[in-house]
């Protein structure tokens, strides 16, 4: 048996392997460092997404490409680092075009579940929308490079029985992707497919004809958190003595009105919304124009539109707070879709060739009284100064209820792990 | 140990390049078939490196270079030029085939610049006229090997009386006998004394990397030379490898016989294709010599061979690591550091990789003796260093300096035209006010900043350059010579340039400023390898020493809610359809 040697992880000691990754050491000693391209039977470790960046001995460095010495000291949880780790999950948001609700492997994608332990309900960096393809071609697989974050998984342990490699990097910079060979593809058995298919932590890569076997909302990151502390800090409500009556304004810009129905969907607590708040401008009322100011906007959908550019710069005059809430609001949604298409293919499409138009249509519509569309459909802190975040597609009503009242009142919340979603 | 096959990828490659003009679908399975690979590969190893195309590239393949010293001397009006006179657009080969123009950045001549390389062969000092006849002389049919410059080395500067280190006449030979009275750990000694650092940027001992090698036991050992010197506004190994190629080839040999290896390799980067025979005619002259593939009779029965390996176009592969995959024929990613190059380097084998000027300084230190090195220089940082002068200076070039010297000393050898910043050792460097103009350059006290650290370009600005554009430059650099392996740094520097061009644009505000400090920080302590480590230095640096000129940028009228949208620019697209 090995030697072990001893080791601090945040202060704390432990005893661990000598020579063993410190990934594994750490996990042994029930230690949650968050990773993602890091897959234990591959040796050398990838070192590509760089999410396992700790401070090991004073030094930046991710923890999968170390190995464990003795007195080696980790640090894991400075907020620095929690917040680096943090940047770098929102990168790969920020870079790929990841949309939760329309992929298959929601529930199961490594990437959306560092994002929900991490609690990242926001990109800081502004999405990138580069235009990626959906590989067809392939025999038996579908490449969707929009959700690749390249961690080199596949690339190093996908191989045909005599050591052909199925995937290799292509390109470099911002231009990589990860290329499909179609002969050696074709060559793998259903196993072997299947297998990349798991080992992928996205659902970059998927099986022809092969279904992930649970329902959504019961997958495997659905429900519960690996880190045991999660909601720890965050326990026990402490319901303010005095919830005055607030004013409250809601609007959906280019979005589908499924967040505004998510909030209808707190069931007995609407008797408390209803008496504590008065809505003003909103669907929900129907009121067209502000007619007081407001304590807190909240916003459903991005922009995609002249209208919607004056409707939000209204809203950020009239309330205190705004608050995005839903995808489409954060960062743009689902309607980004159109963002690597250039507007007139996307117009002729909807109004001259769809298979819906009438024969000889030939008027896409422009007039002075009609909304003007944008280039592409921007969040809406790219507009206006947005304060709080609640993500979501649509967002889980509890969650929406519960961060309006911390927000209005300061009453102390817990958002579960099961309700923070991006699908 | 014979080298595996697929270490001769790069060489079939450039081999078909340079016939076809391009490495179609039947080269690519021909070459997977050869080296028993998946075509995917083959084409990932094409499509890594700026040099190979997957479509024809014309009968000539103009490559101009796109660095900011370019830019400053007149790009813009070369590139039209070439446009004009072609008749092909910048990325593309005009309609008979017969041109292929493209983009690149620095090639190593920014003492001359602009310049291109027209199938290889380097063209100086471009201006309109010269481009027009360039081009109807090639449109003649005249080779470009017969009508490209010969590149002035440009040694400006020698330290006084006779004391130069790097370009005295060099005898073939004349450190051998040294290195045999030493022996190995005599050598490694000698350098120590020396205080020889290496000069790719990175100044760790050379003896103790040479000692390491020398420690392992694993056979067999390669030496490996980094002639890539990618770092735009660098071009001191093209000087050396031009005029001191007999050094260099003694260096490499001195360091095999301190570390126990047989063979050495020189990674010459692609945009020095032309130097290549300097290289080989060196090495010849050592074999006819008997100095190279025989043993050598000062070192008893030590026998050593070089070889050169031409890379294709990639400032990545300037990092040891990536040089090493480079080496064995694929991608140049650099490797994670769970195995040091030391320990499994090329092959998995110990390997010593060191710099062009680190070589040549060993083998000098050996031929004129540690002790009188250590007189040249200031106590702590012994010896003399390469510069790379170039922007707004009247006499761009090469610059032997003792360390020592400083900032204002250099700039006024070179005759600096109204300097106001410099960039110093590159992009990837330190960007540094004409305030600091007193401040010495040397190898001291990098984290206290009082000395300057120079890797060898030096780049001067004067009062009237734009330095977001410049920022910009470096970033648009960066974020195409990202391997791509990592995130921070594949995504960051993308996501660096965005913010740059809000920032251009008048659009950013503080808070933009604050972010682009964070980010660039969070790339530096998460990046794979020096590329994405350093990727944000310069911008740093030239936010906290020039803070007025970029909050004369910002958005004057934000007013903390409403970040200013550009509705004209975003409504453009539509209007087309105005009936």
């Amino acid at each position: 048996m090995a030697k072990m040697v001893n080791i601090t992880i945040d202060g704390k000691p432990f005893q661990a392997e000598e020579g063993k990754n410190l990934m594994q050491a750490a996990r042994q000693n029930g230690v949650f460092i968050p990773s993602l391209c890091f897959y234990e039977h591959i040796e050398p470790p990838l070192g590509t997404c760089r999410v396992c960046t700790c401070k090991i001995n004073g030094k930046f460095s991710p923890a999968c490409t170390e190995k464990v010495s003795e007195g080696l000291a980790v640090e894991v949880n400075s907020p620095e680092l929690l917040d680096t780790r943090k940047a770098l999950v929102e990168m790969m948001f920020a870079e790929g075009n990841h949309i939760c609700p329309a992929c298959e492997k929601s529930g199961m994608c490594d990437l959306q579940h560092m994002g929900y332990e991490l609690g990242v309900s926001s990109t800081r960096f502004q999405h990138l929308f580069k235009d990626r393809v959906i590989d067809f071609n392939p025999t038996r697989m579908v490449m969707e490079h929009n959700r690749c974050i390249k961690c080199l998984r596949c690339v190093v342990d996908v191989k045909t029985r005599d050591g052909k490699k199925v995937f290799n990097y292509q390109n470099r910079g911002n231009e990589t992707f990860v290329g499909i060979d179609y002969e050696q593809e074709a060559r793998l058995t259903e196993d072997e497919a299947v297998n990349a298919m798991k080992i992928c932590p996205t659902g970059a890569i998927m099986v022809r004809g092969v279904s992930q076997a649970e329902p959504f909302g019961e997958r495997k990151y659905d429900m519960e958190s690996v880190q045991e502390n999660y909601n720890a800090k965050k326990k026990g409500s402490s319901r303010p003595p005095v919830m005055s009556k607030k004013i409250v304004a809601t609007v959906s810009l280019a979005g589908c009105f499924g967040c505004h129905m998510s909030l209808l969907d707190v069931d007995e607590e609407l008797l408390d919304i209803v008496e504590l708040l008065s809505f003003d401008k909103s669907p929900l009322t129907d009121i067209k124009n502000f007619s007081s100011r407001c304590h807190i906007g909240l916003i459903e959908g991005g922009v995609c539109n002249s209208e919607n550019v004056e409707t939000l710069r209204k809203f950020r005059e009239y309330c205190d707070i705004l608050v995005s809430f839903g995808e489409c609001s954060i960062w743009g949604g689902l309607p980004t879709m159109r963002n690597s298409i250039p507007l007139s293919e996307c117009l002729e499409e909807a109004y001259l060739n769809s298979a819906t138009s009438e024969a000889g249509a030939n008027i896409i519509p422009y007039h002075e009284d009609l909304p003007k569309i944008l280039d592409r459909v921007y969040a809406c802190n790219e507009i206006v100064k947005i304060d709080y975040y609640i993500p979501g597609c649509p967002p889980d009503a509890n969650h929406i209820w519960k961060a309006v009242k911390n927000i209005l009142w300061g009453e102390e919340y817990s958002i579960l792990y099961s309700e923070f979603k991006y699908d | 140990m014979e080298e595996p096959r697929q270490t001769q990828l790069l060489n079939q490659l450039w081999e078909i390049q340079l016939k076809d003009g391009f490495v179609n679908d039947a080269a690519v399975q021909l070459l997977a078939k050869r080296f028993d690979l998946s075509d995917v590969e083959v084409e990932g190893v094409v499509s890594f490196y700026h040099f190979f195309h997957r479509k024809p590239t014309g009968k000539f393949t103009i490559y101009l270079n796109n660095s900011i010293v370019s830019d400053l001397k007149g790009f813009n009006r070369i590139k039209d030029t070439f446009e004009r006179e072609t008749g092909a657009s910048f990325g593309s080969v005009d309609r008979t085939g017969t041109f292929g123009l493209f983009l690149t950045p620095c090639i190593g001549l920014s003492d001359q610049e602009p310049s291109a390389l027209i199938n290889f062969y380097p063209f100086t000092n471009l201006n309109a006229i010269k481009v027009k006849d360039i081009i109807s002389q090639l449109k003649k049919g005249v080779a470009p090997e017969a009508i490209c410059d010969a590149p002035a080395d440009n040694i400006r500067y020698m330290p006084s009386g006779n004391k130069t280190v790097f370009f005295k006449p060099f005898e073939a030979g004349c450190t051998l006998a040294r290195a045999g009275q030493l022996g190995p750990e005599g050598i490694i000694e000698e350098l120590k004394k020396a205080e020889l650092a290496g000069r790719g940027g990175a100044y760790y001992p050379t003896w103790k990397k040479w000692n390491a090698a020398r420690l392992q036991p694993a056979q067999p050992k390669y030496i490996v030379c980094n002639a890539d010197e990618g770092e735009p506004g660098t071009f001191k190994d093209r000087v050396l490898i031009n005029t001191q190629a007999r050094s260099l080839l003694e260096g490499m040999m001195i360091c095999g016989y301190a570390a126990g290896a047989a063979s050495g390799i020189i990674y010459l980067r692609g945009e020095y294709r032309w130097l290549e025979h300097k290289l080989n005619e060196a090495i010849l002259e050592y074999r006819e010599a008997g100095l190279l593939g025989h043993t050598t009779k000062h070192l008893g029965n030590f026998s050593f061979d070089i070889r050169v390996q031409v890379g294709a176009g990639s400032y990545v592969c300037g990092e040891e690591t990536a040089l090493l995959e480079s080496l064995e024929g694929k991608r140049g990613e650099p490797r994670t550091k769970w195995y040091f190059p030391v320990e499994r380097g090329y092959l998995q084998q110990p390997t010593v990789i060191n710099n062009v000027e680190t070589f040549c300084a060993a083998a000098r230190i050996l031929e004129m003796g540690a002790d009188a090195y250590i007189q040249l220089g200031i106590p702590g940082s012994p010896g003399v260093k390469l510069l790379s002068v170039s922007g707004d200076c009247k006499l761009p070039g090469i610059y032997e300096i003792e360390w020592g010297m400083t900032v204002a000393e250099l700039l006024e050898l070179c005759e600096a035209e109204d300097p106001f910043y410099i960039q110093v050792s590159g992009p990837s460097g330190e960007c540094i006010s004409i305030k600091d103009k007193y401040r010495r350059i040397s190898m001291l006290d990098l984290l206290a900043r009082k000395d300057i650290r120079c890797g060898g370009s030096f780049m001067i600005f004067s009062k009237q350059r734009d330095l977001v554009k410049v920022l910009l430059n470096f970033t648009e650099f960066f974020k195409s010579e990202s391997c791509g392996i990592c995130t921070p740094c594949r995504a960051g520097n993308f996501i660096i340039q965005r913010k740059l061009e809000r920032l251009s644009n008048g659009l950013a505000t503080e808070t933009d400023l604050q972010e682009l400090k964070s980010w660039g920080t969070i790339m530096k302590n998460t990046s794979r390898c020096g590329l994405g480590k350093t990727a944000t230095n310069s911008l740093i640096y030239a936010m906290d020493k020039f803070h007025d000129y970029f909050a004369a940028k910002l958005d004057k009228e934000f007013n903390g809610l409403n970040l200013r949208f550009d509705m004209e620019g975003a409504t453009k697209e539509y209007e087309q359809y105005k009936i």
